[in-house]
């Protein structure tokens, strides 16, 4: 276990360059509901799960409508999937296609503007709060304040490029949506400054204990809470709805081990005075008992009576 | 005092169950009664307490096509460029509007360019709409042909200065209301120089009555501001209000050059791939979901603590609906996945409760009364400040909805059902 720990930081490191990696690969996310996509209509009498199958081998296929018969691709050219499409339905006679291409009124620097623009605003009601909360109730100096929120701003840019890099990883296999990105930044967000709010007076080696004993009891309750709901919800309502809830419990257990890497990482470059706050030292009203020292004599006469025992 | 608290719990639940029951009618032999028949208008304009409205993802939507004729001289990249710009302009149209939940995309299909509007089921006269956010845009000023003493308009849309706003007057109903700049006092005035003392706003193929602010004679500033009141032909409408912002977003954006026509004036219905009736089959499940989540929780933790869950959860569930019912909310996938998210926090913190110690449990809920009033407050924050984050809007408006509830409910129902004993068993044993 220790062994592990020790690989912690550098595992946070790698996986942060990793995540940076993938956002500049993926221009951000690769396939999502903000870029121009070609939608290819189908019509005709025919087997269409054979159809999709044949159309599936093209990586960048996105969606398959199987209400509709319409099927989606982004980041290739129409004219390419109209030769590519029409030559695979030969096989199979009396179904046509239709080709257009959809352009879509948000981009997708707009759409994560605009998420990210609504947890800054909630960023910055939340510091406001703590400010009051800090400095009125836990008595912290201007300073302190900065100096320990500072570090967390930091440590938060950190996994918010770790999370985002998984987003854009889950992007290449998935099309990124509203709901998708609201589930997920909402979970972040949220956890992260609920972990702002609660700080205490507590010294590095204490946040990761608590963080594991958060983990544990928990992050795995709410997971007994949200199975049922969320099988049941599969159920109900089909597989589409529980990809947002999925990406909400996914993002809540890494965030939590994110936590644990960053607070390792911090320990492991001796940042601790950092971040332990300073304790208010209240004066005490009794009086310290001090023991009397032992004399030699007082100690040869308990000598002497263990020997008459 | 218990038998008072435990009075309050019971009629809490049996009467925000009763107003949250769906919209039914029933025939008792010539008298037909509606249920429920409650006026919340006063809170809400569109406020029923009936169904919820229904929006996408869950119901069919009304799909709209206009045909757009740009200039084929342009070269390839040029056309695209033109046609992402009109999207942009229809796009900036719904925003300004406040259509949040109305869709626009474009699409290109051999050579030739469409921009389709969706919207949502609850949408009455939806055509019209979608007919007003293509429209070009263009206004002018002029005089009333019926009136004989025609005086000259020197007045154009580049004169007006500050905001421009739908408004409701108590005399002349829907209308906007802006203001000329100053220096245009003189041409302002010349322009109502005629017997009935107003002139015409033309907004495409529409009109609307220009008349002096009459709270002029209180404020010299307003001198030149107007309310422009709609004709007969929108004034009669059910969108009255809402057209009347479509027209004020027409000053914020450029008239459009490019000819866009509705093409397909006949609402094409969605598929979706859900069952038929899906109000009731949502409310079902959900019921079932919640009964089996508390059933779990009674058999494992007793009958004490599980009558207790159950309660909480059951005033959580009815004053959420209740709240959300109230402010007309769309029932959407969006909303939906409000609500689950609303619902797993609600019995996450009911379950932490109910884990506490008697000594522990006052400060966890002061803990979470605290934090409802700042995770509110940052939601309000977004929900006021950033209303153009389309349907996430429903998801944001039920987790407040949901946080507004928990706030309501640690600070009083909840305090009394944890105080409270509901051990049979116990009682048993003592007599």
């Amino acid at each position: 276990m220790r062994k592990i720990q020790r690989f912690l930081p550098a595992l946070f490191i790698l996986l942060v360059v990793i995540g940076a990696m993938l956002i500049y690969q993926n221009d951000l996310v690769k396939y999502s509901d903000f870029e121009s996509s070609i939608k290819v209509e189908l019509t005709g009498i025919a087997d269409y799960e054979q159809i999709y199958a044949s159309l599936s081998e093209n990586p960048n296929l996105i969606e398959i409508d199987r209400v509709n018969n319409v099927v989606y691709y982004q980041k290739v050219g129409q004219s390419e999937i109209q030769t590519e499409v029409s030559s695979k339905l030969e096989e199979f006679s009396g179904v046509t296609a239709v080709y257009s291409q959809t352009y879509f009124s948000i981009s997708k620097l707009e759409a994560f503007s605009k998420t990210w623009l609504s947890f800054v605003l909630i960023a910055l009601v939340f510091l406001g709060s703590t400010y009051v909360l800090k400095t009125r109730f836990y008595r912290w100096s201007l300073k302190t304040y900065l100096v320990i929120y500072s570090v967390l701003t930091i440590i938060f840019a950190g996994t918010a490029v770790l999370l985002t890099g998984l987003i854009s990883a889950v992007s290449l296999i998935y099309k990124v949506g509203y709901l998708e990105l609201f589930s997920f930044y909402f979970t972040v967000f949220i956890l992260a400054l609920l972990v702002w709010q609660n700080l205490s007076d507590k010294t590095l080696e204490e946040l990761k204990s608590d963080v594991l004993l958060k983990l544990n009891n928990q992050v795995f309750k709410l997971l007994q809470i949200t199975l049922p709901i969320v099988v049941l919800l599969a159920f109900g309502l089909g597989p589409k709805i529980v990809i947002p809830v999925v990406i909400i419990i996914v993002s809540l257990v890494l965030i939590y081990l994110a936590y644990y890497a960053i607070f390792t990482t911090l320990q492991f470059l001796n940042l601790k005075p950092n971040i332990s706050l300073p304790k208010v030292s209240l004066p005490s009203r009794k009086p310290k008992l001090v023991k009397p020292a032992k004399t030699k004599k007082a100690k040869k006469s308990n000598k002497s009576k263990n020997r008459k025992k | 005092m218990g038998t008072l608290k435990k009075l309050y719990i019971f009629l809490f639940v049996i009467i925000l169950g009763v107003l949250v029951l769906p919209q039914f009618n029933l025939q008792i032999g010539d008298t037909q009664i509606q249920y429920p028949n409650i006026d919340f208008s006063f809170v809400s304009p569109d406020s029923t307490l009936g169904n919820f409205r229904k929006s996408y993802g869950l119901y069919d939507s009304k799909l709209y096509t206009a045909s757009v004729s740009i200039d084929t001289t342009l070269s390839a990249q040029e056309q695209e460029n033109e046609f992402n710009h009109l999207i942009d302009v229809i796009q900036t149209r719904i925003e300004h509007a406040n259509l949040y939940d109305v869709k626009v995309y474009g699409q290109k299909q051999d050579s030739q360019y469409f921009i389709k509007l969706e919207f949502p089921d609850y949408y009455q006269e939806s055509e019209k709409l979608a007919t007003h956010l293509v429209s070009k845009g263009q206004i002018s000023f002029m005089n009333d042909p019926q009136i004989t003493e025609n005086a000259i308009i020197d007045l154009s849309d580049s004169d007006i200065v500050g905001p421009i706003k739908a408004v409701f007057n108590d005399t002349y109903g829907s209308s906007l209301e802006f203001k000329f700049d100053d220096s245009k006092l003189l041409q302002f005035y010349s322009a109502l120089q005629n017997e009935r003392g107003y002139f015409l706003m033309n907004v495409d193929a529409s009109f609307f009555a220009v008349i002096q602010n009459p709270n002029y004679v209180y404020n010299t500033n307003l001198q030149t501001s107007v309310f422009a009141v709609p004709f007969a032909d929108i004034k009669s409408s059910v969108n009255v209000a809402i057209y009347n912002n479509i027209v004020a977003s027409y000053f914020l954006t450029e008239p459009l050059d490019t000819q866009i026509l509705l093409t397909e004036t006949t609402p094409l219905i969605v598929k979706r791939d859900f069952v038929q009736d899906k109000l009731s089959y949502i409310g079902l499940f959900m019921l079932g979901s919640v009964i089996l989540i508390i059933g779990a929780y009674l058999i494992k933790k007793g009958m004490n603590k599980g009558f207790k869950f159950g309660l909480m959860l059951t005033s959580y569930i009815v004053l959420v609906v209740f709240f959300l019912k109230i402010q007309s909310a769309v029932l959407s996938v969006s909303t939906l996945l409000g609500f689950v998210l609303g619902l797993i926090v609600a019995i996450y913190i009911i379950y932490r409760l109910l884990e506490a110690d008697d000594s522990d449990y006052k400060k966890e809920l002061s803990n979470y009364t605290n934090l409802s009033i700042v995770l509110g407050l940052c939601l309000f924050t977004i929900f006021r400040l950033n209303q153009n984050i389309e349907i996430l809007l429903d998801a944001v408006g039920v987790i407040i909805a949901s946080i507004a509830s928990i706030f309501i409910l640690t600070l009083l129902n909840f305090r009394y059902i944890l105080s409270m004993d509901f051990n049979i068993n116990l009682k048993l044993r003592r007599k």
